[in-house]
């Protein structure tokens, strides 16, 4: 049992609504619409559709999203490989500096007493706990 | 310059493509989240893509971005509801305006993600069944029945709507 009735056009109508036809098919397509009630019905339909999506009002960019976007990539832009050599030298700089200290600390006063060098030791070991500001 | 020509583009569509995220992600922290991965995907890839296909590969990115998001939350069950934004809106107007656009996204969110983007790419970017079809990489015949088949979907998601907007108010 067919329940709907469908019409040969009825395929060509959201082409026809939104101007992708042809002229020659845009004509003959009207034509027909002006004494078929089942195209009728479903331009209006489709009609519908649209009135409805044209609802909807643009909402701003949230305030400084674009800066963000322009910031990062403008970070991005030295190439890969040159940012893994700054930072493998700032690591590098940073593990030479904590060497020269313990080798200060314990080899420039490993002779004068052995309070010092346990200073400096502690220093060291709550660096590494955080209790330091970097 | 390129970092020029991107940031006519930034200025010029992501106001088009965060309105877009909005409408499919609903949520609006994940619609910028996915509007700079965008650019800055886009921006890595810049040199290879035509000018003129600039905004179609924006909008593509996007959409692929989008629907993994989509895909994690499916997997997490998560569900977005958007209710508590609708209390900024003190005066009538502005909160009629924002009651019609959740209905709006929430109409777009029943639909697939591909048929929403052919809906966003037709209705709200203005672009004709060549543009689209470009964007999509597909034929500009497919095109036309995706998009029917959409605008059906829609009619019918209108429809409920509308009963139910007239089932609350006859309960109230
Ligand atoms: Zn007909």
């Amino acid at each position: 049992m067919k329940q709907k009735d469908e019409c040969s056009f009825e395929k060509k109508l959201n082409a026809y609504i939104a101007g992708e036809l042809s002229e020659i098919e845009y004509n003959k397509v009207r034509e027909h619409i002006s004494s078929c009630h089942l195209c009728q019905n479903e331009i209006r339909e489709l009609q519908q559709v649209d009135n409805f999506l044209f609802q909807y009002t643009e909402e701003e960019v949230p305030a400084g999203l674009n800066e963000k976007i322009l910031n990062s990539v403008s970070q991005s832009h030295t190439d890969p490989f040159m940012r893994k050599v700054v930072s493998f030298s700032i690591a590098a700089s940073v593990l030479i500096s904590f060497m020269a200290g313990i080798l200060l600390s314990s080899g420039l006063y490993a002779d004068s007493s052995d309070s010092n060098i346990t200073i400096g030791e502690d220093s060291l070991y709550s660096y590494f706990e955080g209790d330091y500001d970097v | 310059m390129n970092n020029n020509k991107f940031e006519v583009l930034l200025q010029n569509e992501s106001k088009k493509l965060y309105n877009y995220l909005l409408k499919i992600l609903r949520n609006k922290e994940d619609a910028e989240d996915i509007l700079q991965e965008t650019f800055i995907a886009f921006h890595k890839k810049m040199n290879s893509v035509k000018e003129s296909s600039y905004k179609s590969y924006l909008f593509r990115t996007a959409y692929h971005k989008a629907l993994n998001l989509i895909k994690k939350r499916n997997a997490k069950n998560k569900l977005v509801t958007n209710y508590q934004e609708m209390e900024h809106f003190e005066d009538k107007q502005s909160k009629n305006n924002q009651q019609q656009k959740e209905l709006i996204k929430d109409a777009l969110s029943q639909l697939k993600p591909e048929e929403a983007l052919l809906i966003e790419l037709q209705f709200y970017q203005k672009m004709n069944y060549k543009q689209i079809a470009e964007t999509l990489e597909t034929t500009q015949s497919a095109v036309d029945s995706k998009l029917v088949r959409a605008k059906k979907k829609l009619i019918k998601i209108i429809n409920e709507q509308k009963k139910m907007q007239e089932n609350n108010l006859s309960i109230v």
